[in-house]
């Protein structure tokens, strides 16, 4: 059973165990199995990649000088620490609703955070303690706004992250932070404030081992312009339940022709509390196809809720719903 | 026993003879018991004995001895793989552990207390099985086929079972890399071992292992001869070696020219200096360090260098392997930023045995992580051993008779010339 080739004579047995070897490597060392080494902007390009923006009230205002953010980025550290985690220090620096701008110097950046919720009162108390403590060393003016799902029908993320942009609108945000409550950034420099593009902000997941699965992973937090929230129409209003609407975002983006960027891997790491697995909504593989179809029809101009209370909190503006 | 061991090579002599005039069997036929061609496909027809002992048993009649051993013979017999040049017959022994290995890893990864308790079981059946065949000194290949079997599992588990979407390309090239240079590095171990073979007769001269004989042979022939002669009288070919080595040198001189070659009692055959006889191989081996049970040879003068590599590299590739996984499939911190490289550890493991596939990764993990314990103690104990210049025939040798103060101002000569020795 010998096979003639280049003038040497090979035994079928070893043509075929070295052939499904090389099959074997080939498919082992595929890049695609794997996590993947993605473009960002680097520590240097940050501050200028930044959209500038306030709310009316501070621009109008303050005599003060321009806060630095040059600091807040170069002294970047780790600060997920017990000191941070426990509790809110100085906490009678937040005004009502959540709110807080830096006494000593004008921010440039207004950013409002969209926090959808339910049920899960352990992780939002410690995303609020944390939070409050991390976001005033960035010397930006912030608020918080928690958006919860008042019914018992399955957990639609992407229509609270609707709702709660129009909210924030009405108070004249200029920049949207959609954040999930189970993250919390580890390092100090990844300012909160959008930039020209829409940014994913947590791209380095601590149970992803800090590595980026895929290039189109747009879930977790994510900072985006008021104006291109407008212009996509906000997210679609039909996933109910748990996956695809943050692919569903992306198509959007994408039909219009913007792109997404990152940040550093160091400044965007990333860790998510323990929550239990959830289970994955069937339809979201069908409604995801036909994303880019809907977007005109779907989405901030669709949005269909009742408000059952608005409240401040200490912490907080609490926006509860009925989808 | 002179007579015992030429019959002995007179018969294996007849039996390559009669495999080479065969040497166009197809892969799947061989020479069976009975010294005729036989198929593998015809591993059912003819089974005289087993017909007997069927039909006695459902007719409830006596069942012969003899029927029981000539069918557990042909058992044997057919038993075989596909391989070039012929069927090779497989022993139960080196089948077992393909079923074994992966049963035990998909029983301990249902849920954390199977996996202790297999785990342990584990361990006790290895130092069992270990004191087992060293107190009966078999040469059985199931240690061998036990790791050469776990092997091949824990690649195709890591490959297709963790979620490799959270490592980096880089990674498991690395990883790959460390696991084929140890895979590689045991091949050569096991395939040097016969070299370390004292193969002399008594009563013959061996030209081989006298010092300074060079007759017009091979150069193959020659060289081998020449490398026994440096390793026996610590020759090197570097100009800065210390007077010691001379004083040494003199001394063996002495030795070889003034008194009786060494001579093995248990095989008869003429032995150089540190060569012991190792009751497992059935010969004596060149510096002998001890059987490995686990490659099934020897570890001597010609492989003890790739042995050293061998565990090195496996070491670093199941830690490296056990902590890709662990951190993959169980949450991470950062300890550590190496160099711009984050060293990441495992430290929430709960939720591990929720998923098979978790499951078994996880477990695939910590077996790696038990034997990279395994291996660290015994490449400590080389290294140890190395440093001080001797081998663990000899340290167990000498440690009971505590003649230390023998060794005396020829060990650091020893020392020094057993390391060049070694890197040669």
């Amino acid at each position: 059973m010998l096979i003639r080739l280049c003038q040497h004579n090979f035994h079928i047995f070893d043509l075929l165990v070295f052939s499904a070897a090389i099959t074997l490597i080939v498919y082992i060392s595929l890049p695609q199995r794997f996590a993947l080494r993605y473009d960002y902007i680097p520590q240097e390009h940050f501050e200028e990649s930044l959209l500038a923006a306030t709310t009316p009230n501070i621009s109008a205002s303050q005599l003060a000088p321009d806060c630095s953010y040059k600091e807040v980025i170069a002294d970047s550290r780790f600060v997920y620490d017990a000191f941070h985690r426990e509790k809110i220090h100085r906490g009678e620096e937040i005004r009502l609703g959540g709110e807080y701008q830096p006494e000593d110097c004008r921010p440039r950046f207004s950013t409002a955070i969209i926090v959808p919720y339910r049920d899960r009162q352990e992780q939002l108390a410690a995303f609020l303690s944390y939070m409050h403590n991390y976001l005033r060393m960035q010397f930006i003016h912030y608020r918080i706004f928690v958006v919860e799902q008042s019914d018992r029908k399955p957990f639609n993320r992407a229509m609270l992250f609707n709702i709660g942009a129009k909210v924030a609108a009405s108070y004249d945000y200029p920049c949207l932070i959609l954040h999930d409550v189970d993250l919390m950034p580890l390092n100090s420099g990844q300012i909160y404030a959008c930039s020209k593009l829409p940014r994913h902000m947590s791209s380095a997941l601590d149970s992803w081992r800090f590595h980026l699965p895929y290039r189109t992973l747009f879930g977790g937090v994510v900072a985006m312009s008021m104006s291109q929230y407008n212009m996509v129409n906000g997210m679609s209003n039909l996933y109910h339940g748990w996956g695809g609407e943050d692919d569903d975002l992306y198509e959007r983006l994408k039909v219009l022709g913007v792109d997404i960027c990152r940040f550093d891997p160091a400044y965007s790491e990333y860790t998510m509390l323990k929550h239990k697995q959830e289970t994955p909504n069937e339809n979201r593989l069908a409604l995801l196809r036909a994303a880019s179809l809907r977007m005109h029809s779907d989405g901030l101009n669709s949005l269909v809720y009742k408000e059952v209370e608005r409240r401040m909190h200490s912490l907080f503006t609490h926006i509860l719903v009925e989808t | 026993m002179a007579n015992f061991f030429a019959a002995a090579i007179e018969s294996e002599r007849s039996e390559a003879a009669t495999e080479a005039s065969q040497a166009t069997l197809c892969c799947c036929e061989y020479v069976a018991e009975d010294k005729q061609p036989f198929h593998m496909l015809g591993c059912c027809c003819n089974c005289e004995d087993f017909d007997l002992v069927c039909t006695r048993l459902i007719t409830c009649k006596r069942i012969e001895q003899r029927n029981i051993d000539g069918m557990l013979i042909a058992f044997q017999d057919r038993l075989r793989l596909p391989w070039r040049g012929g069927a090779k017959r497989i022993s139960p022994a080196a089948l077992a552990p393909a079923f074994i290995v992966p049963l035990m890893m998909g029983l301990a990864a249902l849920n954390a207390k199977t996996g202790i308790v297999l785990m342990l079981t584990l361990i006790g059946f290895t130092s069992w099985g270990l004191q087992l065949a060293e107190r009966t000194a078999t040469k059985t290949t199931f240690f061998l086929s036990w790791i050469v079997f776990s092997i091949v599992y824990m690649v195709v588990i890591f490959e297709f079972e963790v979620p490799l979407l959270e490592l980096l390309p880089e990674e498991n090239y690395i990883l790959l890399l460390l696991s084929g240079g140890a895979l590689y590095a045991l091949y050569r171990t096991k395939k040097l071992a016969p070299l370390n073979l004292v193969t002399a007769q008594y009563g013959t001269t061996p030209k081989d292992e006298l010092p300074g004989i060079t007759e017009a042979s091979s150069g193959e022939e020659q060289a081998e001869q020449q490398a026994a002669t440096d390793t026996i009288l610590g020759i090197d070919d570097d100009d800065d070696d210390g007077e010691g080595d001379d004083g040494e040198k003199a001394g063996l001189m002495q030795q070889h020219r003034g008194g009786q070659p060494n001579i093995c009692e248990s095989c008869r055959k003429v032995t150089p200096r540190r060569a012991y006889h190792c009751a497992v191989c059935g010969s004596c081996v060149k510096r002998r360090s001890h059987h490995s049970y686990w490659l099934n040879c020897c570890i001597g003068e010609r492989n003890y260098r790739w042995y050293l590599f061998a565990l090195a590299l496996s070491e670093c590739a199941l830690l490296l392997g056990a902590n890709l996984t662990l951190t993959a499939v169980c949450h991470p911190f950062l300890v550590v930023r190496l160099l711009g490289i984050p060293l990441l550890l495992p430290d929430d493991c709960s939720e591990v045995f929720e998923d098979f596939e978790l499951g078994i990764s996880f477990v695939v993990a910590a077996y790696a992580i038990l034997i990279s314990g395994y291996i660290t103690f015994v490449l400590v104990r080389q290294l140890y051993l190395w440093y001080r210049g001797t081998t663990l025939h000899e340290f167990k040798r000498v440690k009971p008779s505590s003649s230390s103060g023998g060794i005396g101002n020829g060990s650091r000569n020893r020392v020094w010339s057993n390391w060049r020795a070694m890197l040669k």
